[in-house]
């Protein structure tokens, strides 16, 4: 939901008070997010017309490809550090051929639906909310509203399907990177053979865990599209307000991340 | 036309408007002027609800914007041309694709067509040759001359002008001033309503002048005599601008 008129309430003078209107503005923002889904889903109608396709193109563009370099990066970090930490305690067993498999469960379950949620909040959520955010500090959520656009349609809608369909694609990318990277640690310090290592890697690899994995993604590309477009529509306050909306978002977006992603894991493997 | 009736709004602990009434016929240039703060922008917002009374009704073409149904608001508004105090032009997209949107969001219109009337427009504006160039590499005078483009672009039977001259050399604000009466006289039956610190433009345009002073229009009259008013707020405003030469305003349409 977009709130257009600036809300006012009085100052609260007991810390009861106060403490009550934290609770009051926290489900008050989630419920206006929820409602922004539900708006947004009802505006997904609109997908296949023509202009929504060139928007939806382009938020791929802007969301998807620009990632992919930071990504990577994170991307083969991880997996290079998955397969050091794991190498060096199978060492000890002599067992660091399965390597592989530790590598592979941990991105293909874990690591890369999150780091991919968290480098595209940080990366794409952020510039979500400074975007809406200025337009509402410039008036030009209003002016769309006076030439009957509907906001919902016009901004979030292209933003929400690319981040779904984007976000999975990258964690997928993101996993395979992250195998690569282990891969690299697995011959250069762990002495076993690249062979070794991926028939190792997909030996185990259960088509489960892929899905699942995937569809944390998809869940954390809602989230980073809904909760930092609702916070860039309820800046207030000029481009201060900007800055704050943004930061409420990266954090917000991080949070709900981890939640999720707990309860995701929760519900499939136990 | 447009009918404010007892309009009372609250923003924070401050009551921008207070019991303001206004009443705008259809085909009538109303330039409602005042100090900055008092609410005009606030004023111009009520009638597209952006902005809702707290109490008091808002009446436009017989309805109450506020209240009626969705569709019904999305009748009248059709009929609106609205020129935001700083242009309010998208960022991402190019001056000609911002004052296009308007047409390719709600018409059939076929792309050439479009652009043909948007270069229209932006000639009528000057910014002919500005069409490429994006909001933020031009500047503000140009910004608001696009959202005024883009305001015209379907050819409103209302068209709300925030300030449309600040900001702009006198020769550019004389052009846009011919521009509002011109569409006015091309159009008959349409309606505008300019918000404006410049005397100068609301003399020579305006069939009325309203001035609102602490959340009411407290004087409402023809230029030629509110000009002569003597009301102190009036006088102070005309004085500010160096406007004693009290009733001898010649009226730029003749
Ligand atoms: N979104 C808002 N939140 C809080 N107060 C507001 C808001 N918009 C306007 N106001 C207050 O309402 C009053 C009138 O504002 P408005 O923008 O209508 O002034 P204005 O007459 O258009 O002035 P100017 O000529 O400078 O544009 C101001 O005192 C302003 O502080
Ligand atoms: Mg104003």
């Amino acid at each position: 939901m977009i709130t257009r008129e600036p809300e006012f309430f009085p100052e609260s003078i007991t810390w009861i008070g106060q403490l009550g209107r934290i609770g009051v503005g926290a489900s008050r923002s989630v419920g206006r997010a929820g409602i922004l889904l539900a708006q947004t889903i009802l505006a997904m109608r609109f997908m296949f017309v023509k202009r929504s396709r060139h928007a939806i193109m382009d938020q791929m563009y802007v969301s998807g490809i620009k990632s992919i370099l930071v990504i990577s990066i994170v991307a083969i970090f991880t997996g290079m550090i998955l397969a050091l930490q794991t190498g060096i305690e199978l060492m000890r067993f002599n067992q660091q051929v399965n390597v592989g498999t530790a590598v592979m469960v941990s991105m293909l379950r874990e690591m890369g639906p999150f780091m991919t949620g968290l480098i595209l909040a940080a990366c794409v959520g952020s510039s979500m909310a400074a975007q809406l955010g200025t337009m509402v500090v410039s008036e030009e959520i209003e002016a769309l509203d006076v030439m009957e656009i509907d906001p919902v349609r016009f901004l979030v809608m292209p933003r929400l399907v690319a981040m779904m369909v984007m976000t999975p694609l990258l964690s997928f990318f993101t996993c395979m990177t992250g195998i690569l990277g282990g891969g690299i640690v697995a011959i250069t310090q762990l002495h076993v053979s690249w062979e070794a290592y991926i028939n190792n890697a997909f030996w185990l690899a259960a088509e489960k865990d892929l899905f699942v994995g995937l569809f944390k993604a998809f869940l954390f590309g809602v989230i980073i599209t809904i909760v930092s477009c609702h916070e860039g529509f309820s800046t207030t306050n000029g481009a201060v307000g900007v800055g704050l909306s943004t930061r409420k978002a990266v954090i917000e977006c991080f949070l709900y991340i981890l939640i999720v992603g707990y309860v995701v894991t929760r519900l499939f493997y136990l | 036309m447009i009918d404010f009736n007892n309009v009372t709004k609250v923003l924070g602990n401050n009551t921008v408007l207070d019991g303001m009434d206004l009443h705008i016929e259809e085909g009538e240039t109303f330039v409602l002027v005042g100090p900055s703060g008092t609410g005009k922008s606030v004023t111009l917002k009520h009638i597209v609800s952006l902005m809702t009374p707290d109490s008091g009704s808002v009446k436009v073409m017989g309805e109450d914007i506020s209240q009626c149904s969705k569709k019904r608001k999305e009748e009248v508004l059709s009929n609106f041309g609205y020129l935001f105090q700083g242009g309010a032009l998208l960022a991402w997209m190019s001056v000609a694709d911002n004052v296009a949107l308007p047409l390719i969001e709600k018409t059939n219109m076929k792309r050439k067509d479009i652009y043909e009337k948007v270069y229209n427009a932006l000639e009528l504006v000057g910014l002919e040759d500005d069409g490429d160039k994006m909001p933020s590499s031009i500047s503000g005078g140009m910004k608001k001359r696009a959202g005024l483009a883009r305001a015209i672009i379907r050819d409103p039977q209302i068209v709300l002008y925030d300030e449309p001259t600040s900001g702009l050399d006198p020769v550019m604000a004389r052009t846009i001033d011919h521009l509002i009466v011109d569409l006015n006289e091309k159009k008959p039956g349409m309606t505008s309503l300019v918000v404006t610190h410049d005397l100068h433009s609301a003399l020579s345009i305006a069939d009325r002048i309203g001035l609102l002073y602490l959340g009411k229009v407290i004087v409402d009259l023809p230029p030629d005599e509110f000009i002569k008013s003597e009301d102190p707020e009036v006088v102070k405003f005309l004085e500010a601008q160096y406007i004693t030469k009290r009733g001898s305003w010649e009226k730029e349409r003749k």
